[in-house]
């Protein structure tokens, strides 16, 4: 055979070749829902042990395309390719069975039972007999936790584990099935830098299995770490597919919203004056040392720590939400006694609490009457005068840059960032002067992140002060001034701007020194 | 359009107005004056009723107890009249014994774990017990006492009606454009929400059962008035039937969500429906069969429409 022929007999075999490590193709889905077009002729595939990164902003798309390939949504349009066999169409027993997994951020683990028993729910192991066996389901959900290193007793309750574990859990029970497809949306929102890097672990060795994965993040470093290909959707269209080697997060963030962004936002640095708050001998457990510190007017307080370090609990005991071990607590010089979130609000104190749909919003209420409700003393007497709130309510609303046809929108039909920015509009309303936030822009796109970065800026410069618990590093390297690390339910340290990096806020956080700096 | 074939309230409105279209053709009494005054003041007792027990499940709870609080209050009212004392201190008696269950049921909720169904499942037992012993187990006759506030007219329409609209419209009121009921949306909304919101959750706990004992207060000396009687079992079932008014109005189990015009409208449907079956001449075993199904069905698609 001569060159060219030998070049277009390789080619032959190479496509061929392709096709079989092919496992999934779809081509051109579209999909419409009521005035919107989620998908606009998407294209997507993925090959066998490849990871293949889906990045976006909110909205753009990623979450449908996700239903789409579990199952759960049929297309309009388009052409879905699984193994080499086309299915006109897809439902999601087919595609469990096919070895789809798919792991959702809303938890679908059932409290109430074991880990054991959630990881072989539906899929029970039974004895000769024919009666749910314990034994096998505890010994092979053991075997599979310890191939993957996660060290959670077989036999603990669901609703007793953290956020973070019962992610790990979610993973494994995917895994359990017998997967063949992985697609995993946002799985790290909620872990740690240590977790996280277990995780990025697990999926590569997953990888070496065959299994495909197919993996949604907002966090370009995991992205960049663990993608052999990255796929960018923008409204509904697919921009581009890239191999990693060949693009920047720059770039990707240009592609992901289509205007100049950075991904580190600056903020100017703040110039923070007298001491607002000074809390002084609280403890988030009996055994544990006290914690001390102090909040000035203008500042931003970064609060680092693992999960499970005790940050959330601790702001949720000073905001009297939660009981804990009180010490004594000074606003402006003046001794205070919070024992309710009451108390703390009528204080000045606000939280943004951690989960916003289960702790910030009532989800079936409208904006105006979530904007106003921890409010309502400012209307005196019974009576509410719907034309002065009316008149507040979009004043936060357009202040905020909320996004909502009207203030009687149910915040339930608001986007994530928006939907954030309706808490914070909560707390506005109050006039609070100390806000502390917990995880401030969880699951939240790069544009509405930036937003929100903005208002805490423009907040702290008003002569507000904010505390902010973050898993963010570039969100607590960007926003602190100061940062406050906790480790095990006690202070590790605190660190001054010019002390703060991603090194020293991890050493404090995980390492075994310990730094007595100013608090 | 498509919202509006999804809106509880168009829906409520069109089954009845077909309901009465039906019967109209089928019994050409039923479409009367006289015949719609009728269905107004029989429905007032449960409708009042059925005030309290949408409040009650808007803020979150529940209250299984009426119907036994109800024979309770029925009782306690009778007995004094009874005795011949006069219809003030029967009222303010009634009221004193209201407030104390209501605020057993509220002080439960409030300060224990336990579930409002569980509670007033309890209380239920307790009250009705307490009437029976108080009772004796009789039917008291109140002989032509106390007859205004349940059997009097004015200008022509019965009094217990005038009642029925005051209520409605001060709970109206109340609901849509006070912070107290705000708060009561709130905190049926979610409580955790409204807790960390700064809400005294406790206290609007007790506020509610009490508003609803109250409420059933004004609903048992209606119906002693209009029956001059008082039995025991004077309450059975009353619960089923104001609980099931409220969702069919609306009223989301889940707490957070209702309004006081579907509540009427529920309200009103069960009575038409009752007053249809009275004149087709159906037997009241028949009845209860179909009354039964009726709420099954309209609580089924009620539900359905929250999803």
């Amino acid at each position: 055979m001569g060159g060219i022929e030998t070049m277009r007999f390789l080619q032959v075999e190479s496509e061929r070749d392709s096709n079989m490590h092919r496992i999934l193709d779809v081509i051109d889905i579209t999909k419409t829902y009521p005035g919107v077009v989620a998908l606009d002729a998407v294209s997507f595939d993925l090959y066998r042990g490849e990871t293949h990164c889906l990045v976006g902003e909110n909205g753009a798309g990623k979450s449908t395309l996700i239903k789409i390939l579990s199952g759960a949504e049929r297309p309009d349009s388009g052409e879905i390719r699984l193994f080499d066999q086309s299915f006109p169409v897809l439902d999601p027993n087919t595609a469990r069975e096919l070895g789809i997994q798919t792991i959702y951020q809303e938890s679908n683990l059932v409290e109430i039972l074991s880990v054991a028993e959630n990881i072989f729910f539906g899929d029970e192991r039974a004895n000769r007999l024919g009666f749910f066996s314990h034994r096998q389901t505890e010994e092979q959900t053991r075997e599979l936790l310890d191939s993957l290193k996660i060290e959670i007793e077989v036999n603990r309750l669901v609703s007793e584990l953290s956020i973070s574990e019962k992610q790990l859990i979610k993973i494994a029970k995917g895994l359990a099935r017998n997967a063949t497809i992985l697609i995993m949306d946002e799985p790290t929102a909620s872990l740690n830098q240590r977790e996280t890097d277990r995780l990025l672990q697990l999926i590569n060795e997953i990888k070496s299995s065959g299994i495909g994965v197919i993996y949604i993040s907002h966090r370009l470093g995991e992205v960049f770490k663990i993608a052999d290909r990255i796929s960018v959707l923008r409204d509904g269209k697919k921009i581009d597919t890239h191999h990693t080697p060949d693009i920047d997060e720059n770039n990707l963030i240009l592609e992901m919203v289509g205007k100049r962004g950075n991904v580190f936002y600056t903020r100017e640095a703040g110039s923070p004056e007298e001491v607002v708050l000074q809390v002084h001998g609280y403890k988030i457990r009996e055994d544990r040392h006290e914690i001390n510190f102090t909040l000035r007017r203008g500042e931003i307080l970064g609060v680092a720590g693992m999960v499970g370090s005790g940050r959330s609990e601790l702001m949720k005991g000073l905001f009297g939400a939660e009981p804990l071990h009180r010490g004594s607590l000074s606003l402006n010089n003046a001794a205070f006694e919070i024992l309710s979130p009451r108390d703390a609000i009528d204080a000045g104190i606000c939280l943004v609490p951690e989960d916003r749909q289960s702790e910030g919003l009532i989800l079936c209420r409208s904006v105006r009457e979530n904007t106003t409700l921890p409010g309502l003393k400012r209307f005196k007497g019974f009576f509410i005068n719907l034309i002065r709130e009316l008149e507040i309510v979009t004043e936060l609303v357009s202040k905020l840059n909320i996004k909502t046809p009207s203030a009687e929108q149910k915040v339930q039909n608001l986007s994530g960032g928006n939907q954030q920015k309706t808490v914070l509009a909560k707390w506005l309303f109050t006039d609070a002067q100390i806000l502390i936030f917990d995880e401030p822009t969880r699951g939240i796109d790069v544009g509405a992140k930036q937003e929100i970065y903005r208002l805490m800026g423009d907040l702290v410069k008003q002569g507000k002060s904010i505390i902010m618990i973050s898993s963010d590093m570039p969100e607590l390297l960007a926003m602190s001034d100061r940062i406050m690390v906790l480790r095990n339910s006690e202070v590790a340290g605190f660190l001054e701007k010019e002390q703060i990096t991603e090194e020293s806020i991890l050493s404090l956080a995980i390492g075994s020194a310990r730094v007595s700096g100013p608090a | 359009m498509r919202r509006l074939f999804q809106n509880q309230i168009f829906i409520l409105l069109a089954v009845i107005i077909v309901l009465t279209i039906v019967v109209s053709i089928l019994n050409p009494n039923f479409f009367t004056f006289s015949n719609l005054k009728n269905i107004l003041v029989q429905i007032s007792v449960v409708s009042i009723m059925a005030v309290g027990a949408g409040i009650v499940i808007i803020s979150g709870g529940l209250d299984i107890s009426v119907g036994s609080m109800t024979s309770l209050l029925a009782v306690v009212g009778a007995n004094i009249i009874f005795n011949g004392h006069s219809v003030a201190l029967a009222v303010v008696v009634t009221i004193g014994v209201a407030l104390g269950c209501g605020l057993l049921n509220g002080v439960l909720a409030a300060k224990t774990n336990v579930a409002p169904f569980i509670i007033t499942l309890g209380t239920m037992s307790i009250f009705m017990a307490l009437s029976l012993i108080i009772g004796g187990g009789f039917s008291l006759l109140l002989a032509g006492k106390f007859q205004f506030l349940g059997r009097g007219r004015v200008l022509g329409v019965h009094f217990p009606t005038y009642v029925m609209l005051l209520v409605y419209l001060l709970f109206f009121v109340v609901l849509r454009y006070t912070t107290f009921g705000r708060r009561i949306y709130g905190m049926g909304g979610s409580e955790e929400v409204a807790f960390l919101a700064g809400l005294n959750i406790p206290l609007y706990k007790i506020l509610v059962y009490c508003i609803n004992a109250l409420l059933v207060c004004l609903a048992s000396l209606i119906l002693i008035s209009r029956t001059g009687s008082a039995l025991p079992t004077v309450g059975l079932g009353l619960e089923l039937k104001c609980i099931a008014a409220a969702i069919m109005g609306g009223v989301a189990l889940t707490g957070g969500k209702g309004s006081l015009l579907g509540i009427f409208l529920g309200a009103l449907l069960l009575g038409v429906i009752q007053n249809m079956l009275n004149i087709l001449n159906l037997s009241a075993h028949f009845q209860s069969v179909v009354l039964g199904m009726v709420i099954v069905a309209a609580v089924t698609i009620g539900q359905r429409q929250q999803r």
